[in-house]
């Protein structure tokens, strides 16, 4: 095999093997609220419904905080009962306040779950109900 | 039917036409060819049509149109009312479109003999765009009519107003990075369609050298693009980062890599002959790239694991992206496959120490990076291919709902890539085509790494100094020196090189500018990244100014509409003046307490400057409509202030709020009621910083006992406490506050006056039904009550550097394309080069020698030995 292939060929090798490496404990599985208090201490991804009353930003933690209820994927209902806390370490993000739902990426400790990404889900993207009621000036 | 959407049927039919003519042509009919050509214009002009009206609905408020309605509202000023035109879907791809016609007109202008050939393949992207655009048209308007997602009848027509647009987009950067990056993305195509061409013809050399201009176009504005947007989230959105390894991001991300490895590769092609398979292959592997990631983005398969991917598209659409990409990619590779046999291939150099080397690991390693950030970005679709069961090491990596990488996955995988990345960046101008006389390099090589093993002392006492204030980084480190001193080892390398070009033959020195910021870039990045610290605070109208560990003290300075009326305020709900001032002080750094010295004022010095941190309201009336309450919504920008050495960036970490003097009671308590103030906290993880308390006024309540009139949750029920106040001049007054139940359901605080005063109250929350604690708000005569926001600090050490880096790579890049431009334009004959085994002895640093026996004068233009000189100018 000439030279440059086999420079080629090895690069992809060792770098493929980096991937595998890179890629153990940096990937976030997607589940509910029920079983990733099963898995504390695991990087998931969860998805909840924002229950706005309980939103609180607390400075000396620099952490905001609110409460989630499960929602299934399939059906789209929401389960009151079934509720979780999520503390999240940044800033509210932008289109929080706005947002209906949220992916929830981090991990479980103790009753609560500390997210080091939320991913926000605006509220078009549960409805499919585009209805205009808008306010005409 | 409107005229856009005529303009794109037209478009359609055209670019169809123009790919079937121009095919026809490639057999030498003249006559063919103008036809052709006329189709192209036909084309083009319907592209312009297309925008055109896009662009005239959307600023002109037309708000019939869904589209319009759906992405602008009337209150939209410039230039957003313009750049809402790519805000949604189908707006990307007219703009998409735009870019590709206008860049195509260049093409056909300079292609020379080429032209029959090369305009199929890059037109035939315009049919996929055009068919797409027919089925997914911002041109068709609203349904008026009775069903729920219809537009009442009863509401005016046309529409007097629009849902706006998303108030994260209203930002001047909405009108430039969109149309940059797409430029981008359109000029991918060209190396496509060159490439196919070059397949289709037989001709494996000039290909490679008409291509490099657009290969560099495309280069850099994806570039600058992709950067661009990493300035904007860092300047709008309050987590103090530029780069998340966001699926969109990633998917500009991996074509950009691809097209640099091209980009290389043709520069072997150029200078050396060889790599000629690789690079048609390249060709096709950067386009489809980015075919593959805009598939990602656009087809809704990412928005679970992506903030920006757009939502689902309509099938048809989405059919005809997968069907672009299996089309253009299988006629690619079919035809690669047919004709690889009858590639030249060309021998380059195998000795390690050689610039041939070099550029063949430099390549592959750009690939793999190209690959492995596509891989992981696709994992969330990848991950739920049942094979990986079966499979020991990858089993964890499996799961049917779809994994995410995390960013620790790149950075982990950018930082082990980036290590021999930079080494090569750094020696590269060391190195010769063919062979390097090691001795005589060697030691000039000295000259950099010396500096830049400097750099990495300087690295070292920077991390100290950081860490001794208590901060424990995430990294190690050893790998923060490591490759920093490569970032400075691969810049200093290549500003050795490029300030020897600038004084010689300037056009050339290009890519090793680029390259400077390429190390520069690397630097920055590693230590703004490990070394930036976040603090947060309250931050209180009123109170002791906050002390940062970063040499600054913060204080609350009121708002930019002070004295408007709240009317005022209220009409104008965007309004960059709404800022909340911060002063900044300039303190002695020490990791200190935030000294609560009201009384002497010492602990603020001299006032650096007044932040200010916008604070929009949020006001997108679809939302507002459907989620039917009223509490405001806002949206913060940083306040950052850029110093040489670093970004001290302050945002609002949640809702601003005027805290009324309280008190909190249960039955049959007294207390006195307190005004809002903060005093200094230390946490033992995030160290000093400060809570909110509540400081004694002279007024003070007593709760005397709760109540209940009516039954619980029945609408006019009302419950709460008889309370008495204490006034400071001795008087008792009795009160209540109470809630009561409204018709709609839910609890309402009312708004009780004090008799004779001038002074209210109000329970704030709700009652603790075990308890029947009571938290109660009062607006006194002499108490105010006290802005409050909580604050984030980042302190972002080195972060110019990053910036500084992509600029030199934007330059540098411009300048190498300008550079190969006139080298195709003078026609230069691959093969001459090739044959004669000779490299270019300008572009080394001095001393690395190439085969001895070939040694040209530096300044001499290339001449092979048996060739007549000038060399000869061919056309084509």
């Amino acid at each position: 095999m000439k030279a440059p292939h086999k420079i080629a060929l090895g690069v992809i090798v060792v770098s493929m093997l980096v991937m595998l490496f890179a890629f153990s404990g940096a990937v976030a599985h997607h589940m509910d609220i029920k079983e990733v208090r099963t898995r504390p201490n695991e990087i998931c991804q969860v998805p909840g419904q924002i229950i706005k009353d309980t939103v609180t930003y607390d400075a000396t933690k620099g952490e905001l905080r609110f409460d989630i209820a499960a929602i299934d994927p399939k059906t789209r209902k929401v389960d009151l009962n079934e509720r979780m806390t999520v503390a999240y370490g940044q800033p509210k993000p932008e289109n929080f306040d706005e947002a209906v739902g949220v992916e929830a990426i981090g991990k479980y400790k103790d009753g609560v779950f500390y997210a080091h990404n939320l991913l926000v889900k605006c509220p078009s993207k549960y409805s499919d109900d585009k209805s205009p009621k808008i306010a005409q000036k | 039917m409107d005229i856009g959407k005529i303009c794109v049927i037209i478009g359609l039919i055209a670019s169809l036409l123009t790919v079937v003519l121009y095919a026809i042509a490639t057999r030498g009919s003249r006559s063919v060819l103008l036809a052709a050509r006329a189709a192209f214009g036909l084309t083009t002009l319907s592209v312009l049509g297309t925008a055109a009206r896009l662009m005239y609905i959307v600023s002109q408020h037309k708000f019939q149109f869904d589209y319009v309605f759906r992405y602008s509202s009337a209150d939209l000023g410039w230039p957003w009312n313009y750049a809402a035109t790519w805000a949604g879907q189908e707006g990307s791809f007219v703009l998409w479109a735009f870019w590709t016609a206008v860049i195509g007109v260049l093409v056909a202008w300079k292609a020379g003999k080429w032209e029959a050939r090369v305009m199929p393949f890059y037109v035939s992207t315009l049919c996929f765009l055009f068919g797409i655009l027919t089925w997914l048209s911002p041109f068709t308007q609203i349904v008026r009519g009775k069903g729920p997602s219809d537009y009442p009848l009863d509401l005016p027509w046309p529409p007097l107003n629009g849902t706006g647009l998303n108030p994260s987009l209203q930002n001047y950067w909405m009108a430039i990075h969109p149309p940059t990056i797409f430029f981008g993305f359109a000029a991918l195509a060209v190396p496509f369609a060159y490439g196919l061409a070059a397949l289709v013809k037989r001709d494996y050399e000039s290909w490679a050298q008409r291509v490099m201009p657009y290969v560099l176009m495309a280069v850099a504005t994806l570039g600058v693009g992709l950067f661009m947007g990493g300035y904007w989230a860092y300047e709008t959105q309050g987590w103090h980062g530029f780069w998340a390894w966001d699926p969109v991001e990633n998917a500009s991300l991996f074509p950009w890599l691809g097209c640099v490895g091209l980009l290389h590769g043709l520069v072997v092609q150029k200078s050396r002959g060889g790599m000629g398979r690789t690079n048609l292959f390249l060709s096709i592997v950067s386009w489809l790239l980015f075919l593959y990631g805009t598939f990602l983005t656009r087809s809704g398969v990412l928005s679970n694991f992506s903030v920006h991917a757009f939502s689902e598209l309509k099938s048809t659409p989405l059919y005809l992206i997968i069907g672009i990409i299996v089309v253009q990619g299988g006629i690619g590779f079919a035809l690669l496959a047919w004709r690889w046999k009858t590639i030249p291939g060309r021998p380059i150099s195998e000795k390690p120490l050689s610039r041939d080397t070099a550029m063949t690991l430099a390549v592959s390693i750009m690939m793999m990076t190209a690959a492995i950030v596509a891989i992981g970005t696709s994992w969330p679709l990848l991950s739920r291919w049942g094979i990986w069961k079966s499979i020991p090491i990858m089993k964890n990596l499996y799961s049917a709902n779809g994994l995410a990488a995390q960013p620790i996955f790149y950075n982990k995988v950018g930082s082990a890539l980036l290590i021999p990345t930079l080494l090569i960046l750094g020696s590269v101008p060391f190195l010769a085509w063919g062979k390097t006389n090691a001795e005589k390099s060697l030691w000039k090589v000295l000259v950099p790494w010396l500096s830049a093993i400097g750099v990495g002392a300087m690295v070292v006492w920077f991390a100290v100094s950081q860490e001794s204030t208590g901060f424990r980084p995430e990294t190690p480190r050893i790998l923060v020196v490591i490759v920093g001193m490569l970032g400075a080892f691969a810049a200093l390398a290549n500003i050795i090189l490029a300030v020897r070009l600038l004084r010689v033959k300037a056009v050339t020195m290009g890519g090793w500018l680029a390259h400077v910021g390429i190390g520069v870039m690397a630097l920055g990045i590693v230590m703004t990244n490990v070394y930036e610290q976040t603090k947060t605070y309250w931050l209180l109208e009123g109170a002791a100014p906050v002390k940062t560990p970063f040499g600054y003290s913060l204080e609350f300075a009121g708002w930019t509409h002070d004295g408007k009326s709240e009317e005022d305020i209220q009409k104008e709900w965007f309004e960059f003046s709404h800022s909340m001032k911060i002063n900044v002080a300039h303190t002695p750094s020490e990791s200190g307490v935030a000294h609560a010295d009201d009384q002497t004022g010492a602990a603020r010095g001299p006032l650096a400057y007044t932040a200010l941190t916008p604070v929009f309201r949020q006001h997108n009336l679809q939302m507002a409509a459907m989620q039917d309450d009223s509490k405001q919504k806002y949206m913060y920008w940083p306040s950052i202030h850029k110093e040489y050495n670093r970004d001290f960036y302050i945002t609002v970490a949640s809702d601003p709020e005027r805290i009324l003097p309280q008190a909190t009671l249960k039955e049959g308590e007294t207390r006195a009621i307190g005004s809002a103030d903060t005093a200094d906290t230390e946490d033992k993880e995030r160290g000093t910083t400060n809570s909110l308390v509540l400081k004694r006024t002279p007024y003070s309540v007593t709760y005397k006992r709760f109540y209940m009139h009516g039954g619980p949750g029945q609408p006019g029920t009302a419950m709460g406490g008889e309370m008495v106040l204490h006034v400071p001049d001795g008087r008792d007054i009795p009160f209540n506050a109470e809630l009561k139940f409204s018709p709609e359901g839910g609890l309402k605080p009312v708004v009780t006056d004090i008799p004779g005063m001038n002074a209210v109250a109000a329970i704030k929350g709700g009652i603790d039904p075990a308890t029947k604690e009571i938290v109660v708000n009062f607006v006194l005569p002499d108490v105010s009550p006290v802005w409050m926001a909580p604050i984030a600090v980042t302190n972002k050490p080195w972060i110019n550097l990053v910036w500084l880096g992509v600029i030199l790579m934007g330059l540098g890049t411009l300048c190498a394309m300008i550079r190969r431009t006139l080298e195709a334009r003078k026609g230069l004959l691959l093969a001459d080069k090739a044959s004669d085994g000779v490299t270019d002895n300008e572009e080394t640093a001095p001393t690395a020698n190439s085969d001895p026996g070939r040694q040209k004068p530096a300044a001499a233009p290339v001449k092979g030995p048996a060739k007549p000189a000038p060399t000869a100018r061919v056309k084509g």
